[in-house]
């Protein structure tokens, strides 16, 4: 590992003791919490956000944010529940039809952000609307049918893992290395951490912006895949929880929201936080609708621990 | 001729008050009347400013924060919030008026003051803390009601939205009182001016001597408060609880807003421009209802015309 990496992952520490910290304290007092059966359910329900946090993870450490993944999701969902078990696209059409609409996305807000200078936080608020607006043209509400053996396929189990989870898990790999041993990986923290001086480094950053947010889309389009696995059916409202929660995730394991600053491990680490929230609510029986007050408040405290350390560095 | 075309130009690139806003917002209701092919009359015009009341008080708040470099993405949950207990609080008595107002009204005034305080002492991203505090403010209503929305707004206070004096609706007066005061203390007072220039540059104007911590914190304190208006505003519309009515209004408040011409990097924009804005998204999405696709409509609209506008409003500054 070369300095620069240990130092990326050191940002992830904190989030993996938060992890094994919950992981032992539920373990302790909640005897459901223990069952296998239960760890099966987390592992089950983290993987798509697991998925769908990597995109976030690439877009935030280049310095933007990218709230249309959730729409993004709720299009993958209905293009394999619309298109997987009748019509002529089949299976792999409509596989390509979820990955490419999510491109198409990307590449529209890589495009504004880079020529028309739009904050990143707009564009992708746009294109979230807009394309929430085309789900439910396509489906007003859910419906559809995903091919059952690709469902089937994507559930099968592995000890505690699913076929989803070890998706999730090849995939970071796979950014792992991309982020800290290639050339588009130093690029990428390079144009976060400052991208006028990237620039002057001789970066193509608009290149590589507009070809992080196409990225970002087509793995939320693998995200809406792998979500109507689980669910079998489309819904067009289906991902909207998935933006809010993909950014906590990325901020809870330690990418910082000005970009450059964290590594796809701790964002692994945090989408299983923010899953576990949902999970430690239901086995200590307090009332579901608790869970969005937790889940605001750990991005808001989270965010400010960061900032606080920030300022005192600086 | 042509140092007078150019005077002209330059009169009416550096006047404050957009004209091009309202020229739009002349064109979209001569859209509207062509593609609904005369079926509707000028009243129903006077509905839709009726309608477009509630939107109307929020999205000045909108722009209000939009102008001091922010974002408020807890606008529609904040609204939400005051239908549900406003509505549980009068359970449908007019006895009832004066507290629920009150505990709305101190429930806004808390919102904006969190959202204010944690934005400008922490410098952290307004969307991001408005946006965390509006799944926070879901989250606490839920409790509330424990997912089932209960009680009605009383009928006393309906009249604020039902009510019509002649041609004109009770709820149109309230907009454009409250725009009018707003829009002097924008302007015409020193409190309006530390406003745009700590939008320009917050930096800068701490350095002049302007307490801009103190300013940005009023600007989300207004814009809630504004919020609990207009969402007291939508629920004397519909009459009862329901939960998620306000929902729809956080889009719709920043898309009214930068269609009149506000910034997102603050210190320009102005309520003169969020006023058509408002008109025309609210237009635009009948347009939708009429054509068959509201719900759905809804969504196209409001990420073509934040998206497209904003390009605009970027470039025209370069």
């Amino acid at each position: 590992m070369t300095g620069s990496v240990k130092k990326h992952v050191k940002q992830a520490i904190p989030a993996y003791v938060i992890l094994i910290v919950i992981f032992v304290i539920m373990s302790m007092v909640s005897p459901s919490f223990r069952k296998i059966g239960n760890y099966r359910n987390i592992v089950a329900q983290t993987a798509v956000l697991a998925i769908v946090s990597i995109a976030q993870c690439n877009v935030l450490l280049i310095g933007g944010i990218d709230m249309s993944v959730s729409s993004v999701i709720s299009f993958g969902t209905i293009a394999m529940a619309m298109f997987s078990t009748k019509g002529a696209l089949g299976l792999a059409g409509s596989l390509a039809l979820a990955i490419g609409v999510g491109m198409l996305t990307g590449l529209v807000n890589g495009l504004g952000v880079v020529k028309f200078r739009i904050p990143a936080m707009i564009i992708t608020i746009s294109t979230q609307a807009f394309l929430k607006g085309i789900c439910l043209v396509l489906m007003p509400s859910s419906g559809g049918k995903v091919n059952a053996d690709f469902a089937a396929f994507m559930k099968t189990r592995f000890g505690v893992l699913n076929m989803t989870a070890i998706f999730a898990l090849i995939l970071y790999a796979v950014f792992f290395v991309i982020y800290h041993y290639t050339r588009y990986g130093r690029s990428v923290y390079a144009i976060g951490n400052s991208e006028v001086c990237a620039e002057q480094s001789g970066i193509a950053t608009k290149k590589y912006i507009v070809l992080t947010y196409v990225l970002s889309g087509a793995i939320a389009g693998l995200a809406g895949v792998a979500l109507s696995a689980r669910i079998a059916t489309g819904n067009p409202l289906v991902g909207d929880s998935y933006a809010m929660n993909s950014v906590a995730a990325a901020v809870v394991g330690g990418i910082s929201m000005n970009g450059g600053i964290g590594t796809v491990l701790g964002t692994m680490a945090g989408s299983v936080i923010m899953q576990l929230i949902n999970n430690v609510i239901n086995n200590v029986d307090i009332s579901p609708y608790y869970q969005y007050i937790t889940k605001g408040m750990v991005l808001v405290l989270s965010l400010m621990i960061f900032q606080m350390k920030r300022r005192k560095r600086a | 001729m042509n140092t007078n075309s150019g005077k002209l130009r330059q009169k009416l690139k550096f006047n404050k008050f957009p004209f091009g806003v309202y020229l739009l917002l002349v064109a979209v209701i001569v859209v509207f009347f062509a593609a609904t092919q005369g079926t509707i009359s000028p009243a129903h015009l006077m509905n839709i400013v009726r309608q477009s009341a509630p939107l109307g008080v929020a999205a000045m708040g909108q722009t209000i924060v939009l102008l001091v470099g922010g974002i408020d993405l807890s606008v529609g949950a904040t609204m939400s919030m005051v239908n549900l207990v406003a509505a549980s609080v009068m359970g449908g008595s007019d006895a009832q008026i004066l507290p629920a107002l009150l505990i709305c009204m101190a429930l806004c005034l808390l919102v904006g003051l969190l959202n204010g305080y944690i934005i400008a002492t922490f410098k952290m991203q307004p969307f991001l803390v408005t946006m965390a505090m509006s799944m926070i403010i879901e989250g606490g209503y839920y409790i509330y009601t424990k997912g089932i929305a209960k009680g009605s707004i009383a009928t006393g206070i309906r009249f604020i939205s039902e009510g019509w004096i002649g041609i004109v609706p009770i709820a149109a007066i309230i907009w454009l009182v409250i725009w009018l005061v707003l829009s002097v203390v924008l302007h015409h007072t020193p409190y309006g001016h530390r406003l745009y220039i700590t939008g320009g540059n917050q930096d800068a104007s701490r350095l002049s001597g302007f307490k801009s911590k103190e300013i940005v914190i009023s600007a989300y304190v207004l814009c809630s408060l504004l919020a609990g208006i207009g969402g007291l505003l939508l629920s004397a519309y519909i009459g009862t609880a329901s939960t998620g009515v306000g929902a729809d209004y956080t889009l719709n408040s920043i898309a009214s807003s930068v269609i009149g011409g506000t910034s997102f990097l603050g210190g320009i924009g102005s309520l003169e421009g969020t006023f058509p804005g408002v008109l025309i998204t609210n237009i635009l999405q009948s347009l939708m209802t009429i054509i068959g696709i509201s719900e759905a409509g809804k969504f196209i609209t409001q990420g073509i015309v934040i998206a497209v506008m904003v390009a605009i409003n970027q470039r025209k500054r370069r």
